[in-house]
């Protein structure tokens, strides 16, 4: 594999955008900026907290089960959650059936790496929690915004 | 620029980077030109881009808010205040979608106007900050 950029073994494998993040990119999705915080699309049902658990719950809205490692199976598409050392979560990566992993910088481009390790020069922190799902799983999208926020925000702009 | 007069404009965004105070931005624009024009706007400009590169150059590729909020140059551009809005909409208008621009205009203004249907979405977003603007007749 060449080198580019972003470092060794990291092949860009689109334009720059900021209309996905890496955690959106993780479930497939590549319309809307996934994140735990204001200003970012979230599933309705959950805190806005950067905590593990938070994503251990996001995940399993999109049919993914926790495991214990990040090898590839033949039968699973895997995520791999990078977080900070004090386990904050940073960055997501998802397994390809090539048994790379393809990841979005931010709102830079997507990428694929041979290894998790190969992100590490970018301030991800560690691939430490690991989810998988069978690969094609149907799921109904959960919903990605609180409705009922709108309402308050009106109030207290006009208030 | 004399080390003096930096010092001098560096403490008005404190003064001013308050709705309550100065609701109108209008107001806001104007009042500040006419406190200093021939040289704040230049030093703005130069404070902003510096702040700017600095903090794309260390959190371009990051996904998490808290990284891209918690960095000491993001932090910097949002103490330069409501006088760095005409700026940051310039910025949107010319293209440059790179960076998260509703994020730190929300924290300059002190609030995100933006209805919440758009979170994630930040090409709308960044054009509800634009027609936001429009509407407080900032100078774009």
């Amino acid at each position: 594999m060449k080198t580019s950029p972003f470092g060794e073994d990291i092949i860009p494998t689109s334009d720059a955008t900021n209309k996905y993040n890496c955690i959106s990119w993780s479930v497939g999705i590549d319309s809307t900026w996934i994140w735990p915080s204001d200003g970012c699309a979230w599933p309705a049902d959950l805190v806005r907290e950067e905590t593990v658990e938070n994503f251990k719950n996001f995940y399993e809205l999109f049919g993914f089960k926790e495991c214990a490692s990040a090898e590839c199976e033949d039968s699973f598409e895997k995520v791999a959650l990078y977080c900070s050392k004090n386990s904050v979560p940073l960055h997501a990566a998802r397994s390809l059936k090539e048994k790379i992993w393809t990841s979005k910088l931010g709102p830079k481009l997507d990428v694929s790496h041979l290894k998790l390790e190969s992100l590490d020069h970018l301030e991800y922190g560690k691939a430490m929690h690991f989810f998988k799902r069978p690969w094609g799983l149907k799921i109904q999208l959960p919903e990605l915004h609180d409705p009922k926020k709108k309402k308050f925000l009106m109030y207290w702009e006009n208030g | 620029m004399s080390g003096v007069q930096r010092k001098h404009i560096s403490a008005e965004p404190q003064e001013i980077n308050s709705i309550e105070k100065y609701p109108d931005a209008k107001g806001i624009c104007a009042y500040f030109r006419s406190r200093n024009e021939a040289e704040l706007g230049p030093y703005l400009e130069g404070q902003f881009y510096h702040f700017l590169k600095k903090w794309i150059e260390e959190t371009g590729h990051q996904s998490s808010t808290s990284q891209i909020k918690n960095n000491q140059n993001y932090k910097a551009l949002v103490q330069l205040g409501w006088p760095a809005i005409p700026l940051v909409l310039r910025e949107i208008k010319s293209g440059n979608s790179e960076v998260m621009w509703a994020f730190l205009l929300a924290d300059i203004v002190g609030y995100n106007p933006v209805p919440p249907e758009l979170f994630g979405n930040f090409d709308l977003m960044h054009g509800y900050w634009v027609k936001w603007a429009e509407d407080k007749k900032f100078f774009i």
